[in-house]
């Protein structure tokens, strides 16, 4: 009889336990298409870069996808039947074999990060980050705060480009700021135009 | 009859007793073999020495044919503490190793030497694709795809000298390497990598 009640209760307070509440979506972000514009690729686009001292070499587009994501909050207790919002992101790798890079570009949140509405994140190999908000006009919001500048004319490389935003790089692991590295990005309607290396080096889009 | 049955039944006993002996002993024996720990410090060779690259070296540049730079910097991904002694049973083996990471092609390279009890190894990996392993003192190679490893006093590169020099040579196996794995590799035994040929033709070059 004793085991029997015993038992009774561990039943009962099992299936109190269980999460009989289903999880509410309460908004979805989809990007426009005036934002998927932002990132110029398609997938298995070749895009040619010429490095400072003359070598050519050809990006790939290797990945491009759009995919819904839920964005929870954080919760410890109590967490059955929590809100949450659906938000697309768009992400877009390109490659080279040598130099080896690997760039990611990403809309509505990135690989590390998750929901960041209203910005195109771009990741170098890893290890070099840059995120370029942008506004309802799909103009990047360029000042001293975001270490973002914007020519309306440059010449990169002996080429004219128009519209082109240049953002300083950021990175968490290379601690020695004297080390050679990835410096700024150039960026317009043609996706990424330049990098630019703390050696001056730089590695343009050669069209 | 019963006494034969007797006698089988003495007979049978006297053999049981006897395996049982036979084992007891075999089982002392075994035990008492299992108490030879390993005792004592293992230390890298002589030979070895010559190859203990300077890990004050914290960063080095190079150059490839075609003008770009790169730059190798210690990533302490691991061996954090490169000269170390490591416990096996009650002896200590004398370890090195040191890694590099590369700022602008993502490139890894670790080079390690390790004392056994009768002799030296060294490891070396690329991008953590390729790794082999050889015994200094027999100079076969115990683990990995097999290169051509020789050794020579100097190498110039970029008009700088360098000495104790090893190479490592994946031509005869390079369909077996990975595609980022350098076709050869030349490593001062101070200094570290000087010089490596990738299998795309590139060649990267120490800068002074």
């Amino acid at each position: 009889m004793k085991n029997k009640l015993i038992i009774s209760i561990l039943v009962g307070l099992i299936i109190s336990g269980c999460c009989r509440k289903d999880s509410v979506e309460i908004a979805r972000y989809e990007l426009s298409s005036d934002e998927l514009k932002i990132i110029p690729y398609e997938l298995g686009e070749k895009i040619n870069f010429i490095h400072s001292n003359g070598y050519s070499f050809d990006f790939n587009v290797v990945e491009d996808k759009i995919e819904w994501k839920e964005y929870h909050d954080f919760c410890e207790y109590n967490c059955c039947g929590q809100d949450y919002f659906s938000y697309q992101v768009r992400t877009t790798i390109i490659e080279s074999s040598y130099p080896r890079f690997n760039i990611e570009l990403s809309l509505g949140g990135s690989r590390i990060y998750e929901y960041i509405p209203k910005s195109l994140n771009i990741e170098i190999n890893y290890d070099y980050f840059a995120r370029l908000p942008y506004n309802d006009s799909m103009n990047f919001i360029c000042d001293s705060t975001t270490n973002t500048t914007f020519f309306e004319t440059i010449i990169l490389n002996g080429k004219s480009y128009t519209n082109v935003t240049k953002k300083l790089l950021d990175t968490q692991y290379i601690i020695d700021t004297q080390i050679l590295m990835p410096k700024a990005i150039y960026y317009n309607e043609l996706g990424i135009i330049q990098i630019e290396t703390t050696n001056n080096e730089t590695y343009t889009i050669n069209n | 009859m019963n006494s034969e049955l007797f006698k089988l039944k003495q007979l049978t006993m006297k053999h049981i007793q006897s395996i049982i002996n036979s084992l007891f002993i075999i089982v002392i024996l075994g035990f008492s073999s299992c108490n030879n720990d390993l005792e004592g410090t293992f230390r890298l060779s002589d030979e070895a020495q010559k190859y203990l690259i300077d890990t004050t070296i914290i960063s080095f540049r190079m150059e490839d044919n075609y003008g770009i730079s790169e730059e190798f910097y210690q990533s302490n991904i691991f061996y954090q503490t490169h000269h170390f002694f490591y416990p096996l049973e009650d002896a200590f083996l004398e370890n090195f190793g040191i890694s590099y990471s590369s700022s602008i092609n993502r490139f890894y390279f670790m080079y390690v030497l390790r004392a056994d009890t009768d002799h030296t190894s060294m490891e070396i990996e690329w991008n953590q694709k390729d790794m082999f392993t050889m015994n200094l003192n027999t100079k076969e190679i115990t683990y990995g795809v097999v290169p051509k490893v020789s050794f020579c006093d100097t190498m110039t590169v970029r008009n700088t000298n360098y000495y104790n020099i090893i190479e490592i040579d994946y031509t005869d196996n390079i369909n077996k390497i990975d595609k980022d794995t350098p076709v050869k590799t030349y490593i001062s035994g101070n200094k570290g990598l000087i010089k490596f040929i990738r299998k795309d033709g590139v060649i990267l070059e120490r800068v002074e």
